[in-house]
Protein backbone atom coordinates (compact mmCIF):
# COMPACT_ATOMS: atom_id res chain seq x y z
CA UNK A 1 0.00 0.00 0.00
CA UNK A 2 1.34 3.34 -1.30
CA UNK A 3 2.13 5.60 1.78
CA UNK A 4 -0.22 8.73 2.34
CA UNK A 5 1.71 11.63 4.14
CA UNK A 6 0.02 14.59 5.26
CA UNK A 7 2.86 18.02 6.42
CA UNK A 8 1.09 20.41 7.83
CA UNK A 9 2.18 24.19 8.17
CA UNK A 10 0.53 26.59 10.11
CA UNK A 11 0.62 30.27 8.10
CA UNK A 12 2.01 33.34 9.51
CA UNK A 13 1.60 31.29 13.01
CA UNK A 14 2.48 33.35 15.64
CA UNK A 15 1.05 36.61 13.59
CA UNK A 16 -2.40 34.99 13.06
CA UNK A 17 -1.96 33.88 16.78
CA UNK A 18 -2.08 37.47 17.59
CA UNK A 19 -5.02 38.17 14.57
CA UNK A 20 -6.88 35.34 16.44
CA UNK A 21 -7.14 37.40 19.75
CA UNK A 22 -7.68 40.82 18.61
CA UNK A 23 -9.86 41.35 15.91
CA UNK A 24 -8.73 44.75 15.16
CA UNK A 25 -5.17 43.33 14.29
CA UNK A 26 -6.69 41.42 11.26
CA UNK A 27 -5.80 41.87 7.86
CA UNK A 28 -3.36 44.16 8.72
CA UNK A 29 0.12 44.02 8.60
CA UNK A 30 1.84 42.85 12.02
CA UNK A 31 4.69 42.04 13.09
CA UNK A 32 5.51 39.69 16.14
CA UNK A 33 8.44 41.18 18.52
CA UNK A 34 11.45 43.85 18.13
CA UNK A 35 9.32 46.46 19.78
CA UNK A 36 10.04 49.95 17.66
CA UNK A 37 13.40 51.75 19.02
CA UNK A 38 14.77 48.69 20.39
CA UNK A 39 16.69 46.55 18.72
CA UNK A 40 14.54 43.23 18.83
CA UNK A 41 13.77 41.30 15.32
CA UNK A 42 10.69 40.18 13.84
CA UNK A 43 9.84 36.93 15.21
CA UNK A 44 6.72 36.59 12.52
CA UNK A 45 5.04 38.94 10.21
CA UNK A 46 1.42 38.39 9.53
CA UNK A 47 0.53 37.69 5.49
CA UNK A 48 -0.37 41.09 5.11
CA UNK A 49 2.96 42.21 6.21
CA UNK A 50 4.73 39.54 4.32
CA UNK A 51 3.62 40.97 1.15
CA UNK A 52 4.86 44.08 1.82
CA UNK A 53 8.39 42.86 1.88
CA UNK A 54 8.55 42.26 5.87
CA UNK A 55 10.21 39.38 6.67
CA UNK A 56 11.40 36.93 9.09
CA UNK A 57 14.33 37.73 11.55
CA UNK A 58 14.55 41.84 9.93
CA UNK A 59 15.26 44.19 12.29
CA UNK A 60 12.39 46.62 13.48
CA UNK A 61 14.20 49.41 12.09
CA UNK A 62 14.22 48.03 9.14
CA UNK A 63 10.94 46.39 8.87
CA UNK A 64 9.40 49.80 10.07
CA UNK A 65 10.74 51.38 7.20
CA UNK A 66 10.20 49.19 4.55
CA UNK A 67 6.36 49.12 5.89
CA UNK A 68 5.67 52.57 8.28
CA UNK A 69 1.98 51.05 9.30
CA UNK A 70 3.82 47.86 10.52
CA UNK A 71 1.66 47.36 13.65
CA UNK A 72 4.70 45.54 16.05
CA UNK A 73 2.50 43.16 18.35
CA UNK A 74 4.19 41.42 21.82
CA UNK A 75 4.86 37.49 20.90
CA UNK A 76 2.91 35.62 23.44
CA UNK A 77 4.75 31.79 24.04
CA UNK A 78 2.42 30.58 26.36
CA UNK A 79 -0.25 30.84 24.05
CA UNK A 80 1.66 29.64 21.04
CA UNK A 81 2.84 26.48 23.07
CA UNK A 82 -1.07 25.75 24.09
CA UNK A 83 -3.17 26.08 20.91
CA UNK A 84 0.09 24.00 19.29
CA UNK A 85 -1.37 21.21 21.77
CA UNK A 86 -4.69 21.89 20.71
CA UNK A 87 -4.20 21.43 16.99
CA UNK A 88 -2.01 18.21 17.54
CA UNK A 89 -4.83 17.17 19.66
CA UNK A 90 -6.99 17.61 16.84
CA UNK A 91 -3.97 15.85 14.10
CA UNK A 92 -4.15 12.78 16.67
CA UNK A 93 -8.62 12.74 15.88
CA UNK A 94 -7.68 11.20 12.35
CA UNK A 95 -4.28 9.02 13.18
CA UNK A 96 -2.25 7.58 15.81
CA UNK A 97 1.31 8.70 13.75
CA UNK A 98 2.20 12.66 14.39
CA UNK A 99 5.18 13.89 14.32
CA UNK A 100 5.38 16.98 16.03
CA UNK A 101 8.28 18.64 13.46
CA UNK A 102 8.26 22.31 15.33
CA UNK A 103 5.54 24.31 16.93
CA UNK A 104 3.86 25.38 13.67
CA UNK A 105 4.15 21.88 11.85
CA UNK A 106 3.87 18.29 11.62
CA UNK A 107 3.64 15.12 9.65
CA UNK A 108 0.81 12.85 9.65
CA UNK A 109 0.90 9.66 8.59
CA UNK A 110 -2.82 8.71 7.44
CA UNK A 111 -1.99 5.30 5.47
CA UNK A 112 -4.88 3.40 5.46
CA UNK A 113 -6.96 6.27 7.80
CA UNK A 114 -7.64 8.71 5.51
CA UNK A 115 -10.29 6.24 3.46
CA UNK A 116 -12.74 6.11 6.48
CA UNK A 117 -13.33 9.99 5.56
CA UNK A 118 -12.98 9.54 1.47
CA UNK A 119 -9.37 9.59 0.67
CA UNK A 120 -6.78 12.19 1.55
CA UNK A 121 -8.23 15.29 0.35
CA UNK A 122 -11.27 14.70 2.39
CA UNK A 123 -9.42 14.40 5.58
CA UNK A 124 -7.45 17.14 4.72
CA UNK A 125 -10.56 19.06 4.63
CA UNK A 126 -11.65 17.97 7.66
CA UNK A 127 -8.86 18.39 9.41
CA UNK A 128 -9.00 22.01 8.41
CA UNK A 129 -12.62 22.37 9.41
CA UNK A 130 -12.05 21.50 13.06
CA UNK A 131 -9.08 23.22 12.90
CA UNK A 132 -11.46 26.56 12.02
CA UNK A 133 -14.07 25.37 14.28
CA UNK A 134 -12.05 24.51 17.42
CA UNK A 135 -8.83 27.44 16.79
CA UNK A 136 -10.55 30.14 14.90
CA UNK A 137 -10.87 31.57 11.56
CA UNK A 138 -7.35 33.14 11.63
CA UNK A 139 -5.40 29.97 12.49
CA UNK A 140 -5.05 28.58 9.14
CA UNK A 141 -2.32 25.90 7.76
CA UNK A 142 -1.15 24.94 4.40
CA UNK A 143 -1.90 20.72 4.08
CA UNK A 144 0.73 18.98 1.56
CA UNK A 145 -0.53 15.51 1.00
CA UNK A 146 1.93 13.14 -1.13
CA UNK A 147 3.76 9.45 -0.39
CA UNK A 148 6.64 11.13 0.96
CA UNK A 149 7.75 13.50 4.04
CA UNK A 150 9.62 15.08 1.57
CA UNK A 151 7.54 15.61 -1.03
CA UNK A 152 4.96 16.30 1.01
CA UNK A 153 6.91 19.59 3.06
CA UNK A 154 7.35 20.70 -0.81
CA UNK A 155 3.57 20.33 -1.50
CA UNK A 156 2.93 22.42 1.24
CA UNK A 157 5.06 24.61 0.66
CA UNK A 158 3.31 25.14 -2.74
CA UNK A 159 0.25 27.42 -1.38
CA UNK A 160 0.23 29.56 1.01
CA UNK A 161 -2.44 30.57 2.69
CA UNK A 162 -4.26 27.93 3.91
CA UNK A 163 -3.44 25.82 0.45
CA UNK A 164 -4.10 22.45 -0.06
CA UNK A 165 -1.70 20.60 -2.57
CA UNK A 166 -1.47 16.88 -3.33
CA UNK A 167 1.60 15.42 -5.17
CA UNK A 168 1.18 11.92 -6.52
CA UNK A 169 4.80 9.97 -7.00
CA UNK A 170 4.44 10.54 -10.87
CA UNK A 171 4.18 14.40 -10.60
CA UNK A 172 7.10 14.25 -8.96
CA UNK A 173 9.42 15.09 -11.13
CA UNK A 174 7.54 18.34 -12.47
CA UNK A 175 7.43 19.74 -9.03
CA UNK A 176 11.22 19.15 -8.55
CA UNK A 177 12.40 20.62 -11.61
CA UNK A 178 10.20 24.15 -10.09
CA UNK A 179 11.80 23.73 -6.74
CA UNK A 180 15.41 25.27 -5.43
CA UNK A 181 17.48 22.79 -3.73
CA UNK A 182 16.68 24.37 -0.56
CA UNK A 183 12.93 23.90 -0.71
CA UNK A 184 13.63 20.30 -0.12
CA UNK A 185 13.73 19.84 3.86
CA UNK A 186 17.45 18.44 4.36
CA UNK A 187 19.21 20.11 2.00
CA UNK A 188 20.52 23.64 3.38
CA UNK A 189 23.20 26.21 2.72
CA UNK A 190 26.23 24.11 3.63
CA UNK A 191 24.82 21.07 1.78
CA UNK A 192 24.00 23.49 -1.11
CA UNK A 193 27.50 24.64 -1.38
CA UNK A 194 28.76 21.07 -0.76
CA UNK A 195 26.52 20.19 -4.05
CA UNK A 196 27.14 23.53 -6.13
CA UNK A 197 30.67 21.62 -5.82
CA UNK A 198 29.70 19.26 -7.78
CA UNK A 199 28.09 21.10 -9.94
CA UNK A 200 24.53 20.01 -8.69
CA UNK A 201 22.69 23.33 -8.61
CA UNK A 202 19.31 22.61 -8.61
CA UNK A 203 16.91 18.89 -8.18
CA UNK A 204 16.70 18.16 -11.71
CA UNK A 205 20.82 17.40 -11.46
CA UNK A 206 20.35 15.90 -8.53
CA UNK A 207 18.55 13.43 -10.10
CA UNK A 208 20.63 13.01 -12.65
CA UNK A 209 23.79 12.44 -10.46
CA UNK A 210 25.55 9.00 -10.21
CA UNK A 211 24.86 7.30 -6.96
CA UNK A 212 28.23 6.47 -6.75
CA UNK A 213 29.58 9.74 -7.16
CA UNK A 214 27.17 11.12 -4.32
CA UNK A 215 28.36 7.98 -2.19
CA UNK A 216 32.14 8.95 -2.57
CA UNK A 217 31.34 12.89 -1.54
CA UNK A 218 28.75 12.43 1.15
CA UNK A 219 29.73 8.63 2.02
CA UNK A 220 27.01 6.28 2.49
CA UNK A 221 24.65 7.52 4.53
CA UNK A 222 24.03 11.14 3.09
CA UNK A 223 24.94 9.98 -0.49
CA UNK A 224 22.00 7.53 -0.60
CA UNK A 225 19.57 9.93 0.70
CA UNK A 226 20.88 12.90 -1.86
CA UNK A 227 20.19 10.45 -4.24
CA UNK A 228 16.86 9.43 -3.17
CA UNK A 229 16.03 13.25 -2.66
CA UNK A 230 17.02 13.11 -6.29
CA UNK A 231 14.47 10.29 -7.06
CA UNK A 232 11.47 12.28 -5.43
CA UNK A 233 12.01 9.20 -2.58
CA UNK A 234 11.94 9.63 0.72
CA UNK A 235 12.11 6.40 2.72
CA UNK A 236 12.22 7.99 6.06
CA UNK A 237 9.03 6.69 8.86
CA UNK A 238 6.52 9.68 10.61
CA UNK A 239 7.41 8.90 14.08
CA UNK A 240 5.08 9.44 16.83
CA UNK A 241 6.79 11.47 19.07
CA UNK A 242 8.21 14.63 19.09
CA UNK A 243 12.07 14.70 18.23
CA UNK A 244 13.96 14.57 21.13
CA UNK A 245 15.73 18.39 21.21
CA UNK A 246 19.82 17.70 20.41
CA UNK A 247 20.68 20.99 21.95
CA UNK A 248 19.18 23.78 24.27
CA UNK A 249 20.07 27.44 23.86
CA UNK A 250 18.99 30.93 25.01
CA UNK A 251 20.42 34.10 23.61
CA UNK A 252 19.41 37.78 24.89
CA UNK A 253 20.22 41.15 22.79
CA UNK A 254 20.51 43.53 25.28
CA UNK A 255 18.82 46.93 25.29
CA UNK A 256 21.74 48.68 24.58
CA UNK A 257 25.75 48.10 23.53
CA UNK A 258 27.47 48.01 26.53
CA UNK A 259 31.25 46.64 27.85
CA UNK A 260 30.20 47.00 31.47
CA UNK A 261 31.81 43.59 32.55
CA UNK A 262 29.44 43.52 35.40
CA UNK A 263 26.43 43.74 33.31
CA UNK A 264 27.72 40.97 30.81
CA UNK A 265 28.50 38.71 33.09
CA UNK A 266 25.53 39.35 35.25
CA UNK A 267 22.99 38.19 31.66
CA UNK A 268 25.61 35.68 31.06
CA UNK A 269 24.62 34.11 33.97
CA UNK A 270 20.79 34.40 33.92
CA UNK A 271 21.24 33.21 30.53
CA UNK A 272 22.84 30.19 31.86
CA UNK A 273 20.20 29.25 35.04
CA UNK A 274 17.67 29.50 31.98
CA UNK A 275 19.32 26.97 29.69
CA UNK A 276 20.30 24.65 32.50
CA UNK A 277 17.00 24.96 33.63
CA UNK A 278 15.22 23.65 30.42
CA UNK A 279 18.19 20.89 30.39
CA UNK A 280 17.12 20.00 33.97
CA UNK A 281 13.71 19.78 33.13
CA UNK A 282 14.18 17.54 29.89
CA UNK A 283 16.20 15.05 32.09
CA UNK A 284 19.80 15.87 30.53
CA UNK A 285 23.04 17.33 30.73
CA UNK A 286 25.36 18.26 28.37
CA UNK A 287 29.12 17.70 27.48
CA UNK A 288 29.60 20.58 25.49
CA UNK A 289 29.44 24.33 26.02
CA UNK A 290 29.31 27.29 23.05
CA UNK A 291 29.20 30.59 23.88
CA UNK A 292 28.67 33.53 22.11
CA UNK A 293 28.37 37.56 21.49
CA UNK A 294 27.21 40.04 18.52
CA UNK A 295 29.48 43.02 19.13
CA UNK A 296 28.05 46.86 18.24
CA UNK A 297 29.07 46.21 14.39
CA UNK A 298 27.17 42.95 14.06
CA UNK A 299 29.96 40.54 14.10
CA UNK A 300 29.67 37.45 15.70
CA UNK A 301 32.64 35.85 18.26
CA UNK A 302 32.71 32.75 20.74
CA UNK A 303 34.07 29.52 21.36
CA UNK A 304 32.94 26.19 22.27
CA UNK A 305 34.29 23.61 24.88
CA UNK A 306 34.61 20.66 26.28
CA UNK A 307 33.33 20.38 29.85
CA UNK A 308 35.12 18.18 32.31
CA UNK A 309 31.96 16.03 32.93
CA UNK A 310 28.00 16.37 32.02
CA UNK A 311 26.74 18.81 33.74
CA UNK A 312 22.98 20.97 34.26
CA UNK A 313 24.46 23.31 36.75
CA UNK A 314 24.65 26.94 35.78
CA UNK A 315 27.75 27.60 38.09
CA UNK A 316 29.47 25.09 36.03
CA UNK A 317 28.51 26.69 32.65
CA UNK A 318 28.72 30.50 33.64
CA UNK A 319 32.43 29.43 34.98
CA UNK A 320 33.43 28.00 31.68
CA UNK A 321 31.13 30.66 29.47
CA UNK A 322 32.49 33.29 30.80
CA UNK A 323 36.25 32.10 30.43
CA UNK A 324 35.30 31.60 26.84
CA UNK A 325 33.77 34.60 26.29
CA UNK A 326 35.42 37.41 28.39
CA UNK A 327 39.00 37.20 26.37
CA UNK A 328 36.78 38.02 23.22
CA UNK A 329 34.22 40.95 24.53
CA UNK A 330 37.58 42.59 26.47
CA UNK A 331 36.85 46.35 25.88
CA UNK A 332 34.23 45.63 23.14
CA UNK A 333 30.56 47.05 22.78
CA UNK A 334 28.40 43.89 23.11
CA UNK A 335 24.62 43.93 21.48
CA UNK A 336 24.17 39.98 22.10
CA UNK A 337 24.95 37.16 24.50
CA UNK A 338 24.13 33.57 24.35
CA UNK A 339 25.07 30.14 25.60
CA UNK A 340 24.16 26.52 23.64
CA UNK A 341 24.61 23.23 25.59
CA UNK A 342 25.18 20.41 22.85
CA UNK A 343 26.07 16.81 23.01
CA UNK A 344 23.06 15.89 25.45
CA UNK A 345 22.93 12.51 28.09
CA UNK A 346 20.26 11.45 30.31
CA UNK A 347 20.63 12.59 33.68
CA UNK A 348 21.91 10.05 36.35
CA UNK A 349 19.82 9.29 39.32
CA UNK A 350 22.69 7.13 40.78
CA UNK A 351 24.44 9.22 43.61
CA UNK A 352 27.88 10.18 43.43
CA UNK A 353 30.58 8.28 45.68
CA UNK A 354 31.85 11.87 46.87
CA UNK A 355 28.53 13.34 48.65
CA UNK A 356 30.53 16.88 47.90
CA UNK A 357 29.49 16.21 44.06
CA UNK A 358 25.88 15.85 44.71
CA UNK A 359 25.18 18.87 46.68
CA UNK A 360 24.83 21.27 43.89
CA UNK A 361 22.67 19.05 42.15
CA UNK A 362 20.41 18.75 45.30
CA UNK A 363 20.40 22.36 45.44
CA UNK A 364 19.38 22.74 42.00
CA UNK A 365 16.62 20.09 42.20
CA UNK A 366 14.92 21.92 45.40
CA UNK A 367 15.05 25.05 43.86
CA UNK A 368 12.96 23.88 40.65
CA UNK A 369 11.27 22.09 43.15
CA UNK A 370 10.00 25.55 44.43
CA UNK A 371 9.93 27.32 41.35
CA UNK A 372 7.72 25.03 39.42
CA UNK A 373 5.39 24.79 42.23
CA UNK A 374 5.25 28.98 43.07
CA UNK A 375 6.52 30.23 39.85
CA UNK A 376 9.22 30.96 37.50
CA UNK A 377 11.95 33.27 39.69
CA UNK A 378 10.27 32.68 43.17
CA UNK A 379 14.14 31.69 43.89
CA UNK A 380 16.97 32.52 41.67
CA UNK A 381 20.67 33.25 42.16
CA UNK A 382 21.65 36.45 44.17
CA UNK A 383 23.93 37.65 41.45
CA UNK A 384 21.31 37.72 39.30
CA UNK A 385 18.21 38.82 41.16
CA UNK A 386 18.15 42.05 39.74
CA UNK A 387 19.05 41.38 36.20
CA UNK A 388 15.97 41.23 34.59
CA UNK A 389 15.72 40.17 31.01
CA UNK A 390 13.22 41.82 29.09
CA UNK A 391 10.25 39.86 27.85
CA UNK A 392 11.17 38.39 23.78
CA UNK A 393 8.51 36.15 22.15
CA UNK A 394 10.81 33.44 22.76
CA UNK A 395 12.93 35.02 26.17
CA UNK A 396 11.96 35.47 29.68
CA UNK A 397 8.70 36.61 31.63
CA UNK A 398 8.96 39.62 33.36
CA UNK A 399 8.66 39.31 37.68
CA UNK B 1 -3.62 52.08 22.31
CA UNK B 2 -2.28 48.83 23.55
CA UNK B 3 -2.15 49.19 27.28
CA UNK B 4 -1.08 45.67 29.62
CA UNK B 5 -2.51 46.22 33.30
CA UNK B 6 -2.79 43.64 36.28
CA UNK B 7 -6.19 44.56 37.65
CA UNK B 8 -8.71 42.45 39.56
CA UNK B 9 -12.39 42.33 37.98
CA UNK B 10 -15.70 41.22 38.30
CA UNK B 11 -16.95 38.64 35.65
CA UNK B 12 -20.12 37.43 34.58
CA UNK B 13 -19.74 33.71 32.84
CA UNK B 14 -22.27 31.65 31.19
CA UNK B 15 -21.59 27.99 30.74
CA UNK B 16 -22.64 26.46 27.64
CA UNK B 17 -21.56 23.72 24.91
CA UNK B 18 -19.02 22.57 27.88
CA UNK B 19 -17.39 25.90 27.93
CA UNK B 20 -17.04 28.82 29.90
CA UNK B 21 -17.86 31.79 28.48
CA UNK B 22 -17.34 35.87 29.62
CA UNK B 23 -20.55 37.73 29.49
CA UNK B 24 -20.07 40.76 31.19
CA UNK B 25 -17.12 42.01 33.47
CA UNK B 26 -16.79 45.04 35.45
CA UNK B 27 -13.31 46.84 35.25
CA UNK B 28 -13.30 50.02 37.73
CA UNK B 29 -16.60 51.51 37.65
CA UNK B 30 -17.54 50.39 34.14
CA UNK B 31 -19.19 47.32 32.94
CA UNK B 32 -18.03 45.97 29.50
CA UNK B 33 -20.19 43.47 27.24
CA UNK B 34 -18.04 40.66 25.71
CA UNK B 35 -19.61 40.35 22.64
CA UNK B 36 -16.83 37.48 20.96
CA UNK B 37 -14.40 35.27 22.25
CA UNK B 38 -11.69 35.42 20.17
CA UNK B 39 -9.24 32.61 21.86
CA UNK B 40 -9.16 30.98 25.12
CA UNK B 41 -5.64 29.55 26.18
CA UNK B 42 -4.38 27.84 29.32
CA UNK B 43 -0.71 27.83 30.78
CA UNK B 44 0.81 26.62 33.96
CA UNK B 45 1.91 29.53 36.78
CA UNK B 46 3.66 27.31 39.28
CA UNK B 47 0.99 24.65 40.94
CA UNK B 48 -1.74 26.84 39.51
CA UNK B 49 -3.20 26.70 36.03
CA UNK B 50 -4.31 29.79 34.46
CA UNK B 51 -6.71 30.34 32.21
CA UNK B 52 -6.40 33.54 29.59
CA UNK B 53 -9.85 34.80 27.42
CA UNK B 54 -8.57 37.11 24.78
CA UNK B 55 -12.46 38.50 24.74
CA UNK B 56 -13.91 42.04 22.05
CA UNK B 57 -16.72 43.97 21.59
CA UNK B 58 -17.21 46.34 18.96
CA UNK B 59 -14.66 49.00 20.38
CA UNK B 60 -12.41 47.02 22.55
CA UNK B 61 -10.46 44.20 22.70
CA UNK B 62 -9.07 42.62 26.58
CA UNK B 63 -7.35 39.76 27.80
CA UNK B 64 -8.93 38.23 30.97
CA UNK B 65 -6.94 35.94 33.32
CA UNK B 66 -8.66 33.54 35.19
CA UNK B 67 -6.79 31.45 37.96
CA UNK B 68 -8.44 28.27 38.97
CA UNK B 69 -6.88 27.73 42.54
CA UNK B 70 -7.93 31.34 43.49
CA UNK B 71 -11.10 31.80 41.39
CA UNK B 72 -9.42 35.13 40.77
CA UNK B 73 -10.22 37.25 37.49
CA UNK B 74 -7.73 39.93 36.69
CA UNK B 75 -7.78 41.94 33.48
CA UNK B 76 -3.94 41.84 31.66
CA UNK B 77 -4.30 43.57 28.23
CA UNK B 78 -6.66 46.18 27.05
CA UNK B 79 -6.64 47.04 23.13
CA UNK B 80 -8.56 49.93 21.91
CA UNK B 81 -8.12 50.54 18.18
Amino acid sequence: MERVIFHIDMNSYFASAAAQANPFLRGRAIGIGGKPGSRGIIAAASIEAKRRGVKTAMNAYEALKICPDLKIVDGDPDSYADISRHFVQIFRRYTDTVEVFSIDEAFLDVTGWHERWGGPEKLAGRIKSDMRRDLGDCLTCSIGIAPNKILAKLASDLKKPNGLVRISREDAIVFLAFSELTDVYGIAGRMRRRLRALRIRNLLELRAADLSRLISAFGPVVGVKLWLIGQGEDLSPVTASESAAKSFGNSYTLPEDTDNQKTLYRTLLKLAEKVCYRLRQSGQRAKTLSAYARRHDLSYDGGRTRLAKPTSDPLVVIKNAWDLIKPRIDGVLVRLLGIELTDLVPTREQNSLWPDCDRRSRVNKTVDEINNRYGPNTVSSATTINTLLRRHVSGFKPR
Amino acid sequence: MHTTTDEPIGVLVAFSDGRVKPWKFRWGTKIYEVKRVNLIHSAHEGRSRVFFFNVSDDDHAWKLRFNAETLEWRLVEAYTP
